[in-house]
């Protein structure tokens, strides 16, 4: 087969942005993202613990393509964090154990990890953790460190692959979800969507929560999806004690246990719980008393202190999409020819996400018969827009003088100038979550009640919009109901209309 | 731009605009006044009802005309009004200069100074510092961005509205919302008794019919995309939550009042030591907080229930900082002023006995009939009904707190 | 309300003139107040005449255009009686005033034929072109 191949991802997730990252590296593939949200990355992408695993937690017996591709994207991953300036820390995990039982899985984990590929993991003792993390638990009496694990800023990620893939010439489609599949002999042909038909040879099915459904539509859906909810809390920056590395507890066969660890901005966070939801409850992300509870008191066995509850900014929470039989599902079809599957991408997923990507590309070479040729000027480089919270006072200087909306700070909690909110506009930001993750205004202690009017005010002005219909997160979501006179303007016509 | 001044003002609201002025009319020539929002004023220009202004005008205005009447005094002064400045840092160095680092459209600022007034306000908690568990949808605003929403943006943030807490902000906001032709559908408080001025709970509820459910928590919002409704529940005497008394309120809109915290991070940076009580810093019976030469006033230093009080602060701040700059503050033994019974926070914190002191302060648990004591120097006022929600003021003349022997000096609240 | 033994009617409130909410009690005769009891200051007296009649000032905020702001604050010169409340919001529902405007500006006389004025509260520049 020669010529261009047109291809569809569905779902502009940190699985869905790789993929496109990688397909743009490419001649003859015309590439589209396709994303039902406003913006990208606010799936399962923006709610989980954010964390690069080194890749000892997934047995290669039971779940062959997690094991491989987690090791993998571990080390593609220190890559691209660096072309893509993506934040991230690069601390390692710790594994704790607290009893001989424990220790035992950690031999086992070890184990597992040489065998997928993990370099430098070592059991360490209780001095040797204690030199490692000062705020471990006195009773942790051994611990499985794994220095290649890194915690990474996922929606960080996800907006730095999607910038990229645009610069390389992906098209992006926002607010654009996928209706119906159409088959034409045994072979895709193109996307039903909300807006337009859009004409394609293959579709990628990166949907996360909703990949099952995505995967009916084309005739398929040999899978289910199941909703795994996973609550957390977020620490004020300034709340101490802090964490250096990320510190798991031993892990259950079903779940990798809650978590301690310090964010790329700063902020420690707990989390997850891990909940599992009737299939049909894929929107729940409601937090609740008992798992937020279980979040603190299992956090609070993993280390001496936590800081005090009053230091808490927020509390979220994620879903987890389960795939029946526990494994990623990647894999095309003879019966519907052009049709791939990236999904049931629970943990590792980000962490496997360039993996995957990789995969995907090999799978449509293969299927395609086709071997494409590298883009001439493909651009692996992207840069993030700079944050002047990070810069020194002589660099601020420096910067506002060159750009004077620098110095107009609008999100005071967390340094955010107008400049920066500007930017994020310039790039996509229609919403005020978009502004949100891509500067990080409204993140701090007052979690937007001094600052949230005044993004929208640049948004309305940015995007020539009234105020009112500026969004938290798309349609559905205004900051208003109208202007101040709406409702008795509306009792006003009522009345005139019933008057005759 | 790197200047030098005798006295930089650090917020543009009622304390910081009265603490400018006063420090002009004692004289101080070389005055720098930063307020980050275009507007001054601070939180007055959107707090459109009256009420402002009582004693310190002895008028009854509204936040605007307070503020404006502070902004034309203050504009016929030589006082450099910097607006759109946001100052950042305070360095102070070991000869006691200080620097104040921030930053204005097209530039970054550095700027030397003698005295600091530090009156930059305080901000409001979320849903989250109050445990509103639940879903994150849009339509969860406090009162105060509601109020900035609706008044300085002119745009309705919902039409069926909820409002968490009756402290007369959550009183007004549930008014203002009923006025522009909202559904009210309840204000929520969770104590057994409201937190907001009678005067208030008549004119913004009784008038309007919106119920006022007492001893009841809102535990969750629900809604998945913008807000459906909030889950609410009565509590008893512990706030524990009482079995099957759940009930549900359909609503697109929560407003929250459920409390001020102190803008306190500059000083912190700075070093200074903070009060948990208040959330605000130490400061002795100059206003000066513990690094010699920064002054508090208005609701950073403790949260004020009238504009009044901020603005005489800011006055005191100011009489304080001029002499810090013309002679230095005398160099005196402060004794400690110790919480007692029912005294849930009081400022200011040291005092040092050589002259009169306002002090500011709130009881723990409502009562009536009540004394405020100060044990040592055998000085005591009557309060006739002591509510947390209502601060008490009383003025000590220094002549009184000479008595003091001791190295502290006792406030209790209790029964005559 | 309640009849006394001399069949005057007594009114309960408490006064919102001021903050300190004062328990009042007017005895009304024949539709008048005769006495009011459990005042601090003369002002509750009147106040309880007004509850008669009760009356509110408004405070609200109407839409302007051309200024640096989209609404600017009022309020009614005098208190106008509670019931008209809503219609005294629909009306302003409909103003518009045009910037500048200043403090103490009247934008309505005579409100509804209340001899009331509707006056801005807040100064409004007009707004900054480019």
């Amino acid at each position: 087969m020669g010529g261009l191949i047109r291809v569809a991802i569905i779902g502009a997730g940190v699985v869905g942005a790789s993929i496109a990252r990688v397909l743009s590296m490419f001649e003859d593939l015309e590439v589209h993202l396709v994303e039902k949200e406003a913006d990208v990355g606010w799936g399962v992408s923006k709610a989980n613990t954010g964390i690069i695993h080194a890749g000892y937690d997934d047995e290669p017996d039971l779940y062959p393509l997690r094991a491989k591709l987690c090791a993998e994207g571990n080390r593609i991953w220190h890559e691209w964090v660096k072309d893509l300036d993506i934040p991230v820390r690069w601390c390692g995990s710790l594994v704790l154990a607290f009893n001989d039982e424990e220790e035992k899985i950690l031999e086992d984990l070890l184990n597992r990890g040489v065998r997928n590929g993990v370099s430098n993991l070592e059991i360490i003792d209780h001095e040797r953790l204690k030199v490692l993390e000062p705020n471990s638990s006195e009773n942790a009496k051994a611990a499985l460190w794994a220095p290649t694990a890194g915690q990474i800023s996922p929606w960080d990620a996800v907006i730095a692959l999607v910038e990229n893939s645009l610069t390389n010439g992906v098209r992006l489609h926002l607010s654009t979800e996928v209706k119906g599949i159409k088959i034409s002999g045994g072979q895709v042909c193109g996307l039903e969507t909300n807006k337009s038909f859009l004409e394609v040879d293959c579709v990628i099915n990166a949907a996360g929560l909703y990949a099952d459904k995505i995967s009916e539509m084309a005739g398929l859906g040999g899978y289910r999806i199941k909703p795994r909810k996973g609550e957390y809390l977020i620490f004020d920056r300034d709340a101490e004690p802090k964490v250096s590395r990320i510190i798991f507890p031993t892990p259950t066969p079903i779940s990798k246990g809650v978590v301690v660890t310090t964010t790329t901005d700063g902020n420690l966070m707990i989390g997850p719980s891990a909940q599992d939801l009737p299939e049909n409850l894929r929107e729940d992300k409601s937090n609740t008393y008992d798992g937020l509870k279980l979040v603190w008191e299992s956090a609070s066995n993993l280390v001496k202190k936590l800081p005090p509850r009053n230091k808490v900014i927020r509390f979220f929470a994620g879903l987890r999409p389960e795939p029946s039989g526990g494994d990623f599902i990647i894999r095309d079809y003879d019966e519907v020819f052009g049709f791939i599957e990236a999904s049931g991408m629970r943990s590792p997923g980000l962490t496997s996400a360039p993996a995957v990507a990789y995969m995907i590309l090999e799978m449509l070479k293969a299927k395609f018969d086709f071997n494409p040729k590298p883009k001439a000027g493909w651009n692996k480089c992207r840069r993030r827009i700079k944050r002047f919270s990070e810069m020194t006072f002589e660099e601020r200087s420096k910067v506002v003088n060159e750009n004077p909306g620098y110095g107009r700070i609008v999100c005071v909690d967390e340094l955010v100038t107008e400049a920066e909110i500007v930017e994020a506009i310039r790039k996509g930001a229609t919403t005020i979550d978009g502004v949100k993750f891509r500067t990080r205004a409204c993140m701090g202690a007052c979690q937007g009640s001094s600052c949230m009017h005044k993004v929208a005010a640049i948004l309305a002005r940015e995007l020539n919009m009234p105020l009112w219909m500026v969004s938290l997160r798309g349609s559905g979501t205004e900051i208003g109901i109208g202007d101040v006179k709406a409702l008795l303007r509306d009792k006003n016509e009522l009345e005139g209309s019933r008057r005759g | 731009m790197e200047e030098n001044y005798d006295l930089a003002i650090i917020g543009g609201g009622p304390a910081g605009l009265a603490s400018s002025i006063k420090a002009w009319d004692l004289g101080i020539e070389s005055i720098v006044l930063f307020e980050e929002s275009n507007l001054l004023g601070g939180v007055l220009p959107q707090c459109i009802h009256p009420g402002f202004g009582l004693h310190y005008f002895r008028e009854d205005l509204t936040g605007p005309e307070f503020a404006a009447k502070l902004i034309d005094r203050l504009k016929n002064t030589g006082v450099k009004i910097l607006s759109g400045s946001y100052a950042e840092r305070l360095e102070v160095r070991s000869s006691g200069e200080k620097k104040i680092l921030g930053y204005r459209y097209g530039e970054a600022f550095r700027v030397k100074c003698r005295a600091v007034i530090y009156a930059a306000g305080c901000r409001e908690r979320s849903r989250f510092e109050v445990n509103i568990l639940g879903d994150r949808p849009a339509g969860v605003y406090t009162a105060g961005e509601a109020q900035t929403l609706m008044d300085i943006y002119g745009i309705l943030p919902g039409s069926e509205i909820v409002v968490v807490g009756s402290g007369d902000v959550g009183l007004i906001m549930a008014r203002r919302f009923a006025l522009e032709g909202a559904d009210v559908k309840a204000v929520v408080e969770v104590m057994p008794y409201p937190g907001g001025l009678t005067r208030n709970i008549v004119q913004c509820l009784e008038d309007f019919h919106i119920p006022l459910y007492l001893s009841c928590m809102v535990t969750e919002i629900k809604g998945l995309r913008r807000v459906e409704g909030v889950r609410i529940v009565k509590v008893d005497e512990n706030f524990n939550p009482i079995r099957g008394s759940e009930n549900y309120l359909k609503c697109d809109a929560v407003i929250l009042a459920v409390g001020l915290k102190p803008r306190v991070d500059l000083l912190i940076k700075a070093g200074a030591l903070i009060d948990e009580a208040t959330g605000g810093p130490v400061v002795n019976d100059w206003l000066e907080t513990t690094i010699p030469g920064v002054f508090a006033a208005g609701n950073v230093l403790v949260i004020n229930d009238l504009v009044d009080y901020a603005a005489e602060q800011g006055e005191r701040a100011a009489e304080s900082a001029a002499r810090f700059i013309r002679e230095g503050l005398p160099a005196l033994k402060f004794k400690r002023v110790i919480l007692g019974r029912n005294v849930r926070l009081i400022v200011p914190h040291l005092v040092s006995c050589v002259q009169d002191v306002i002090f500011y302060g709130r009881v723990g648990k409502p009562e009536e009939n009540v004394q405020v004591r100060f044990e040592e120097i055998g000085r005591a006022f009557k309060l006739p009904i002591a509510r947390p929600s209502e601060m008490f003021r009383f003025k000590v003349s220094a002549e009184d707190l000479m008595k003091l022997h001791n190295e502290k000096m006792t406030v209790n609240v209790v029964k005559v | 309300m309640a009849l006394s033994a001399d069949g005057s009617r007594i009114l309960e409130f408490t006064c919102i003139v001021c903050p300190m909410g004062c328990r009042l009690r007017a005895i009304l005769e024949g539709g008048e107040v005769r006495s009011v009891e459990g005042n601090r200051c003369p002002r509750g007296v009147i106040y309880a005449q007004n509850e008669i009649e009760p009356k509110r000032i408004i405070i609200t905020v109407i839409k302007v255009s051309g200024g640096n702001l989209p609404v600017v604050s009022v309020k009614t010169s005098e208190p106008i009686p509670k019931e008209m409340i809503p219609e005294a919001m629909k009306t302003l529902s409909k103003t518009i005033v045009q910037a500048p405007i200043k403090i103490g500006q009247i934008i309505i006389k005579d409100f509804l034929g209340l001899k009331v004025n509707v006056v801005a509260t807040r100064n409004v520049d007009p707004a900054q072109i480019g």
